[in-house]
């Protein structure tokens, strides 16, 4: 099967169209195992689509996605977060008339828990998992800062609240990787610093992060590779400091990036 | 005064059993399900022809060539487990189609078709279930093994069985609700893309509950069919499905107990309660009018006052869970030890 070096992730010439819209034209990059590799590229390069389409909430017109030797392209969200993939929103997506705490036991994997039989018939065995979840996501809401707020809605915390919950939850379910959208959009600089701090620890515990984010010294300290991507085209890869040189990388973003600073 | 009362009870535990089905779809998965009173009208009419007798052919009353099919005589308990069969494959039939693709107000516009649809045939057709003039003198349940008791008596009986049955829903679907599977639910009512996102078949969890709901109308279809002993399309028009949905708001969306209460008060309460509103001489339209403002009034006070219901949707609260259990699992006392 894989062998050891093959990367966690394969995305190749991945295409995805909307009418005459061509979101991604040929999207090519690759994640290694444990490695936190970022995605940049000006507004509409077609990033977050490829979100959604590794992540199955959009299957691709073209191309190949490769994740732990399956071939993932066109599988049912569900699936692919079943294969151990899991994605965040550009906007936090909490579940906002449930609790703090049911949010965390929503996030923890739910194979052989859902079915509603169980509820019925093994019920005893529900709820000794349900206590583990509970002992496991009492501490990491404190490791979030959340854990006073557990019994309120999420609905009703601050949007940095919800920022920290999504890395909590994360956190819960221990995924292989996880597709990290924008988490600083709209963040202060405190809580980014939070949120990188989260990022670590996502990657302490082993799981491989795909980060997309405009905020470019926040990508140059999480990830030591990073793809560009303009017009829906990877179109270079390597460190910051070497993107920098690249003319075509400049024009195409950071020399934007760059004048507005 | 009795007899009366008894009356009301038997109504009660009907349309609270009808109530808590609707819940499931609505208050649980969040989908807003306009056709749930045709499905306790399909079970009305299932159990209405499995348990009555053969229609009595062709009628005198309409140029039609038949009356209502099957007619089996069967005994009650067979017949309410066919017929909760039945109307849970319809409800899976539909679902598969509708909730694959559909959501939020398509789905609604969807179901409001099927219902339309299921509303024509019924009153139009004269060889499924007679037409306007429905099904009629279908035996209630173990009249006969009781030796014919008197009325009061026998509903008395008809109350017990109903008590029994609501009971046994109600605990079935309080353990779903307080499991997993009803904690995904209510995930996918609050944010669909996000718990599939946490790896939840969101198709098929919607479906799940939309099958359990239609199980649930078919069983108060049956009980309402041989309570009245007769089922005709007159008997569930819009109005009833929407009283079904003012009982879930104003109780509580997603909480058993709540929308038991609140289709109480809707069908029962108020109905009853302002009959003792005063007559005006000469205004003899003046008294139906008001007990409907009055109604209104009470249903808009509480969206007023209480917008999430008169008993909202029950959260399990980890503080007090971990503070009964942290006793008996000494290591993990120390978590959350914090607790402001």
């Amino acid at each position: 099967m894989a062998s050891p070096a093959r990367p966690l992730l394969e995305v190749s010439h991945l295409a995805r169209s909307f009418g005459g819209v061509r979101a991604v034209v040929d999207c090519t990059f690759a994640v290694p195992e444990g490695a936190a590799v970022g995605l940049i590229g000006p507004n509409g390069a077609g990033k977050s689509t490829v979100i959604e389409l590794i992540s199955g909430f959009l299957a691709p017109n073209a191309g190949k996605i490769i994740f732990g030797g399956t071939e993932i392209q066109g599988k049912a969200a569900y699936r692919v977060a079943g294969l151990g993939l899991i994605r965040t929103f550009q906007t936090p997506r909490e579940w906002g008339g449930l609790t703090v705490m049911d949010n965390m036991l929503l996030a923890a994997n739910p194979t052989g828990r859902t079915a509603a039989w169980r509820a019925l018939f093994t019920r005893r065995r529900l709820k000794a998992a349900e206590r583990d979840d509970r002992v496991r996501a009492r501490l990491l809401l404190d490791r979030f800062g959340l854990l006073r707020l557990r019994d309120e809605m999420a609905g009703s915390l601050s949007g940095g609240q919800k920022r920290l919950l999504e890395f909590a939850r994360i956190s819960m379910r221990a995924p292989r990787m996880v597709l990290l959208d924008e988490p600083c959009a709209g963040v202060n600089p405190v809580l980014q610093r939070n949120i990188e701090e989260a990022i670590v620890g996502l990657q302490r515990d082993g799981i491989t992060v795909l980060l997309i984010e405009h905020n470019l010294p926040f990508v140059e300290r999480a990830c030591s590779n990073v793809y560009v991507m303009a017009q829906g085209e990877t179109i270079a890869n390597g460190s910051l400091a070497e993107l920098r040189l690249i003319p075509a990388v400049v024009d195409a973003y950071l020399g934007e990036v760059q004048a507005r600073v | 005064m009795i007899s009366y009362l008894v009356g009301l009870l038997i109504l009660t535990l009907i349309t609270g059993l009808l109530v808590v089905g609707l819940n499931v779809r609505w208050g649980w998965a969040g989908e807003f399900d306009l056709s749930y009173y045709a499905y306790v009208a399909i079970g009305a009419y299932v159990a209405g022809v499995l348990i009555g007798g053969p229609s009595g052919g062709p009628n005198p009353l309409v140029p039609a060539p038949d009356g209502w099919i099957l007619g089996l005589h069967w005994p009650f308990i067979p017949a309410v487990i066919v017929t909760v069969l039945v109307t849970g494959l319809l409800s899976a039939a539909f679902g598969a189609i509708a909730l694959r693709k559909l959501r939020g107000d398509y789905f609604a516009i969807a179901t409001l078709a099927f219902t339309l649809i299921a509303t024509y045939i019924f009153s139009q057709d004269y060889t499924l279930f007679n037409g306007f003039l429905g099904v009629f003198n279908v035996p209630r349940p173990f009249y006969d093994a009781l030796h014919q008791p008197e009325v009061l008596t026998y509903n008395f009986v008809f109350a017990g069985i109903c008590l029994v049955l609501l009971l046994v829903v109600y605990f079935v679907l309080e353990a779903l609700l307080n499991s997993p599977f009803g904690l995904t639910l209510r995930s996918i009512r609050e944010d669909e893309q996000a718990s599939a996102a946490f790896g939840r078949n969101v198709f098929s969890e919607k479906l799940k509950a939309y099958v359990i709901g239609g199980m649930v109308a078919g069983l108060g279809g049956a009980l309402y069919v041989t309570y009245l002993t007769a089922w005709n399309p007159s008997g569930w028009s819009a109005i009833e499905g929407f009283l079904l949905f003012a009982g879930v708001f104003l109780g509580g969306q997603g909480n058993t107990r709540g929308v038991i209460l609140g289709v109480f008060i809707v069908t029962i309460f108020i109905p009853e309660a302002t009959r003792w509103l005063p007559e005006f001489q000469n205004k003899p339209d003046l008294y139906p009018a008001l007990r409907n403002i009055v109604g209104g009034l009470v249903i808009l006070a509480v969206l007023r006052w209480r917008p999430r219901g008169i008993i909202p949707e029950r959260h399990s609260n980890d503080a007090r869970i971990e503070r009964s259990t942290s006793a008996s699992v000494p290591p993990m006392s120390v978590v959350g030890a914090d607790r402001g």
